[in-house]
């Protein structure tokens, strides 16, 4: 087994040591008491002894160099052969991070010398032991201590297996709920019970089979669209309209956009507030969206547009016919998933439409121009 | 605790009052120790006890904790209700023998046809600034021992209810005091009271997670509590007060219940009390489990001398809070 030589303390107020020579060198068969190296210190120059029989492995600081006490300067291996080993991973470390090996052990071998040290190591081994490995992914390898690691929000991971909580998993089973197609819809892992308890009866919903939602009676097309500048573009109106009104707005945009229309009604729904009916907003200014200038119009709305972001709602599909729009997800991004009865809007159009109010909600210049 | 008339006692009090009480009732009660008849222990908590029962009962020992340890637990079998006052908590290293060797084992290999009805009261509790053999925890050290009840006190409260049903108690009970809650007020009966062995008492209701807490570390769960009840999350706390026997039950529908827990103790993390409940709520609650099973106790390194470190060392309501955030939302828990 291969051996650390580490900087000796050669004095009582001594804390690091100026190599002055080696007398053995790297392949270097050496016995325990062989001088290995010279060292000075500020009162004397000592002839240090290898301390073991085996081989000179490697040497880690050069003659001329000034070393701190406790810092290993030198391995010595038991046999030519693990030599040669030691001195290849050594030459590897080194080529990976550039340093030189007299730097990779540099910090690995301080000495410990006050309960500061043993509350990091303490830590250090509390973290590494208690480090959950639920999905293979290897624990971190700097075992950091004290910081909840955040969620796995990759998932399955090379198992294949998704992280769910005991709890969550059993409200699964007595649900019939399919585990996968809750992250397949977005759901985070590890799924916690609250999720599970959320998600609508596997029945009745998309979500619980979303490669089937084909099948039902109106088609349904989903669309991502980055938020960050629609809503620089909100905080900008001054009064800020709310973002449902907004969104309403530039679907109506789109709508005029992609398919044309003299006067168009949308219906809009959020979490939390009243129903809201609105008539041509993408016609007024943003800022007064709040006003009575788009109010109310009568009639059957031509779209329903349902804001569910900021919701821990997973999905949505609406029971009635007719087009509806719901918006989903999360700080980042929208989810726009279209909902609507290809004998009264084609595919063609409804994916245009889709297309264009994300295309709008990226990059707002094409709502406002 | 409605109804009967109440005071504000300090737990030193409680403990001289639940003492008094038992040795005015029972004329074999005896007491024990370093320094608790004149001095009435460096903690003042046995003041004026042998005043009234003067120095046949109140027994001043020279320093040899073994040796007095040992009279107690053969005074115990032949007919005596000792309670002997062990100063710290650390000297528990001192007494092993006469306390698991004897004392623990004693009832089962006489065949049943002797008992040992001692108590041994002792303390733990870091943060005094004692340094590294006078401010450990180690009721996980007894608890191991089959024969032995381990007593929790978490307040005044439970310190007098628990220590006269240790006198009463047929077996052997060891009962380890906060010493930095001697001071500390809790309202108490003025009228007798017994708490039973065995049972844990819900300190405070809550459906998003459950914090089983045991003597100080009760305060901490509190003052976690009611940070976490300004956000909105309504945390239950668990009071084992007694270890041995545990009253599993009660934190397991407490668990059902909320679908998440930590444990907190004030004893070294590792092999300790956390470990033991958190692996019976793994092992009997495990499919209401909603985030892995916490755990917070004593770093594992020698208490340290320097205050600034000693502090770091023990479970505090900042770092409680963090980690009841971190399992509300779902994360994997780390370190200590």
């Amino acid at each position: 087994m291969a051996h650390d030589v580490l900087m000796p303390q050669l004095g009582m107020a001594q804390d690091a040591g100026l190599i002055v020579a080696w007398h053995k060198g790297p392949g270097d068969p050496v016995a325990a008491d062989d001088v290995l190296m010279e060292v000075e210190t500020d009162k004397a120059t000592m002839e240090v002894p290898a301390g073991r029989d085996g081989v000179l492995a490697t040497i880690r600081a050069a003659a001329g160099e000034e070393v701190p006490v406790g810092n290993v300067i030198a391995v010595i291996a038991a046999d030519a052969a693990e030599a040669e080993r030691v001195a290849g991973e050594v030459a590897a470390a080194s080529a990976n991070d550039g340093d030189a090996p007299v730097e990779a052990g540099a910090t690995s071998a301080s000495p410990a010398p006050a309960a500061v040290d043993a509350i990091a190591v303490a830590r250090t081994e509390g973290a590494t032991a208690e480090a959950p490995r639920p999905t293979g992914a290897s624990p971190s390898g700097n075992g950091t201590a004290d910081i909840a690691a955040p969620a796995a929000d990759k998932g399955a991971g090379p198992t294949g297996r998704i992280l769910a909580t005991p709890k969550a998993r059993r409200l699964a089973e007595a649900r019939g709920i399919d585990l996968a197609a809750l992250v397949g819809s977005g759901a985070r892992e590890p799924i916690l019970y609250r999720a599970v308890a959320d998600a609508p009866d596997p029945g009745e919903a998309s979500i619980a089979a979303p490669v089937a939602t084909p099948i039902a009676a109106s088609s349904a097309l989903e669309a991502l669209a980055e938020r960050s500048a629609f809503d620089a573009l909100l905080a900008e109106a001054d009064p800020a309209p709310t973002r449902a009104a907004a969104l309403a707005a530039f679907l109506a945009g789109a709508w005029r956009g992609s398919r044309g229309a003299d006067s168009l009604r949308i219906a809009v729904q959020t979490l939390g507030a009243p129903p809201l009916r609105l008539t041509d907003p993408d016609r007024v200014p943003l800022s007064r969206l709040g006003g009575d200038d788009a109010a109310a119009g009568d009639g059957a709305p031509d779209i329903s547009l349902f804001d569910l972001t900021e919701s821990r709602l997973a999905s949505y599909r609406p029971a009635a016919s007719g087009t509806s729009l719901t918006l989903l997800g999360d700080g980042t991004a929208f989810r726009l998933l279209l909902a609507f009865d290809e004998r009264t809007l084609p595919l063609s159009e409804a994916a245009h439409l889709l297309d264009e109010l994300a295309r709008r909600i990226e990059d707002p210049i094409r709502q406002l121009l | 605790m409605r109804g009967p008339p109440m005071r504000e006692l300090t737990l030193s009090k409680a403990v001289n009052e639940a003492i008094a009480e038992e040795m005015r009732r029972d004329p074999s009660i005896i007491l024990m120790g370093e320094d608790v008849a004149e001095a009435g222990t460096p903690f003042k908590v046995l003041s004026g006890l042998v005043e009234e029962f003067g120095p046949e009962r109140i027994l001043d020992t020279p320093i040899s904790e073994p040796g007095f340890t040992g009279i107690a637990v053969g005074a115990a079998m032949t007919g005596m209700r000792p309670i002997v006052d062990l100063m710290f908590g650390d000297f528990l290293f001192l007494v092993m023998d006469q306390l698991c060797n004897q004392a623990a084992k004693t009832h089962y290999m006489s065949g049943g046809k002797l008992s040992v009805p001692m108590v041994l009261r002792t303390n733990m509790g870091a943060t005094r600034r004692s340094a590294a053999q006078h401010s450990q925890s180690l009721h996980a050290l007894v608890a191991h021992i089959p024969g032995l009840k381990v007593a929790m006190p978490s307040s005044a409260y439970e310190a007098k209810g628990l220590l006269k049903s240790a006198i009463r108690d047929a077996d052997p009970v060891v009962i380890f005091e906060d010493k930095l809650m001697y001071q500390d007020k809790a309202p108490v009966p003025e009228e007798e009271y017994l708490l039973p062995l065995g049972k844990a008492e819900i300190l405070r209701e809550g459906r998003d997670i459950s914090f089983v807490a045991t003597s100080s570390m009760r305060q901490v769960a509190e003052a976690a509590a009611a940070r976490l009840a300004e956000d909105g999350v309504s945390a239950e706390i668990i009071d084992p007060r007694t270890i041995v026997p545990l009253d599993e039950e009660t934190i397991l529908a407490s668990v059902r219940k909320t679908g998440r827990v930590i444990v907190i103790d004030e004893g070294h993390q590792s092999f300790g009390v956390t470990a033991e409940i958190a692996a019976r709520i793994a092992e009997k609650a495990f499919y209401h489990l909603d985030a892995p099973v916490g755990r917070m106790g004593a770093m594992d390194v020698p208490i340290p001398f320097s205050p600034a470190l000693e502090d770091l060392t023990v479970p505090t309501p900042e770092r409680l809070v963090e980690r009841a955030m971190a399992s509300l939302r779902g994360e994997p828990v780390h370190g200590a």
